[in-house]
């Protein structure tokens, strides 16, 4: 059954924060469950719905980040920036499967619990740490309604947790052409080192600083990366 | 406005005395609500270097306009940005970056001039396409929130009173003041009205309020125009898809189905 999502207040978000200092508030996230009474809920509805029924999958970020996706696909870019919704969907329907997701237990760091339940900061970092956030924002940045299959990309940059950090987290990571581009060159050539692709991930900033990438097709970055590849492997041998 | 100077650092990439010269540059930035985007116009860009100026006139380089907003993942490439342009609110939040750059159209096999730096002794460079041979510090401006994000619910905010005075409604605020009465008890009705029945209390507190909310901004528009709630309804339900009939339109505004048959629904549990 599909419902409404609800957010918290702006408030609730701060208190939230409280954590660190609050040693009572701290340890609900050791709980099965946070504790309802804290989540202070905005009293109007969103626009966007969600099936209850749905489970993410803490072994598996592509399937997850699909899911998350599919049902919520059509949030505006200023709204999935929105922390009353993320952080209450990791206070709430996405407790469990964060805490499973990253190992949450009484001997979590700080910043753990922040990183993986709040979103702090303006940052891409912030986007791609929350619990949720994360799965959505893959999704959104290599999402392609025009391939056979749109999420052929999403599914690609799961396959390594360093492709996924090393792509989105860097200013590049919000060109689609350049997105697109490395991960259709990953794709054919699966066999890359975790080395190997640093270099690559290092080569396309450094080229950055002097191209400008946007204006670039994803063929002629998948060019430059072939060039980058046989310089380093040239460098290598 | 805002301005910034520049460098042309390529390319011997980070040095800022690469080429004796600079360029400077201006433009305008203003919130367009009525359309829902940040314009940006009145632009002027000055370049004191002959060499510079001879690649722009000649069309060889170019000024690009980098429009970067993090937390959005959303990045604009402007290839003329003395020309007035619009972006989307909806596409920006938090803060953007602009950069200014200029860049080669096509490749200069003979890339030299006698304002470059003395310790290339003359050195011929060779530049390729979309190379960028200017550039500007980042500049970043921050973007107030005005958009409505998820909805009307950051444009309310209740207060309590004694309980012998009825519901009523303030609007000379940012946010619409929904005064409710506390009971006998002390108890707070919305509290555990909105908990238990959402919908029966939306229509209660929400919907008159929205009603009424849409009548000052159709009747006193120059009133309210400047307070939060005036900007986010306003938005939300611009007023060429508005009916004129406030109390239908604050219903059609939640956008979440008939609110008195989901009342009807909670409260029998249909």
């Amino acid at each position: 059954m599909r419902e409404n999502i609800k957010i918290l207040t702006e408030n609730c978000c701060d208190r939230l924060l409280g954590f660190e200092a609050d040693q009572l508030l701290r340890e609900e996230y050791f709980k099965d469950q946070f504790e309802p009474l804290h989540l202070e809920i905005l009293n109007t509805p969103t626009q966007y719905k969600i099936d209850n029924t749905i489970e993410l999958d803490p072994e598996n970020d592509f399937k997850s980040s699909r899911i998350i996706f599919d049902e919520l696909g059509n949030l505006s870019l200023t709204q999935a920036n929105d922390r009353r919704l993320w952080v209450h969907l990791t206070h709430s329907r996405f407790f469990k499967y964060t805490k499973k997701r990253w190992n949450i237990g009484s001997d979590s760091s700080n910043n753990a619990i922040l990183d993986r339940f709040h979103f702090e900061g303006a940052g891409l970092s912030t986007r791609m740490r929350n619990s949720i956030s994360r799965l959505w924002w893959a999704a959104k940045v290599t999402y392609d309604a025009n391939r056979t299959n749109p999420y052929e990309l999403t599914e690609l940059i799961w396959r390594k947790q360093d492709l996924f950090m090393n792509l989105v987290e860097r200013s590049y990571g919000t060109y689609p052409s350049v997105i697109y581009g490395f991960l259709e060159f990953y794709k054919e050539h699966p066999d890359l080192n975790d080395n190997i692709l640093r270099m690559l991930y290092k080569g396309l900033n450094a080229m950055g600083g002097v191209l400008v990438l946007n204006l670039l097709t994803s063929d002629k970055i998948k060019e430059e990366l072939s060039k980058l590849l046989r310089f380093y492997s040239t460098r290598d041998t | 406005m805002f301005s910034e100077g520049f460098s042309f650092p390529h390319p011997v990439l980070g040095i800022s005395d690469d080429v004796h010269g600079s360029f400077s540059f201006k433009i305008d930035l203003e919130r367009n609500n009525s359309n829902r985007t940040l314009g940006f116009k009145n632009a002027s860009i000055d370049v004191n270097n002959l060499y510079y100026e001879h690649l722009i006139d000649e069309k060889i380089c170019e000024y690009i306009l980098k429009i970067y907003c993090s937390s959005t993942f959303k990045t604009w490439i402007i290839r003329d940005p003395v020309s007035p342009f619009e972006i989307p609110e909806s596409d920006i939040a938090n803060k953007i970056d602009l950069v200014l750059m200029i860049v080669s159209t096509k490749s200069i096999e003979r890339y030299q001039h006698e304002s470059f730096n003395g310790q290339y002794g003359g050195e011929i460079f060779k530049v390729g396409i979309h190379e960028i041979v200017g550039i500007s510090g980042k500049i970043t401006l921050p973007i107030e929130k005005q958009d409505e994000k998820l909805g009307l619910g950051s444009i309310f905010k209740f207060y309590h009173h004694e309980s012998s005075k009825p519901l009523y409604f303030e609007f000379a605020h940012d946010k619409i003041h929904i005064n409710y009465p506390v009971t006998e008890l002390d108890e707070h009705p919305p509290q555990i009205c909105f908990k238990k029945y959402p919908w029966t209390s939306f229509s209660v507190y929400i919907i008159p309020a929205l009603a009424e909310a849409l009548r000052l901004i159709t009747e006193h528009p120059e009133e309210y125009c400047d307070f939060e709630w005036f900007t986010v309804i306003d938005n939300l339900y611009p007023i060429d898809e508005r009916t004129g009939e406030y109390f239908h339109d604050a219903q059609q505004l939640l956008a979440v189905g008939l609110p008195t048959l989901n009342s009807y629904k909670e409260l029998f549990n249909q």
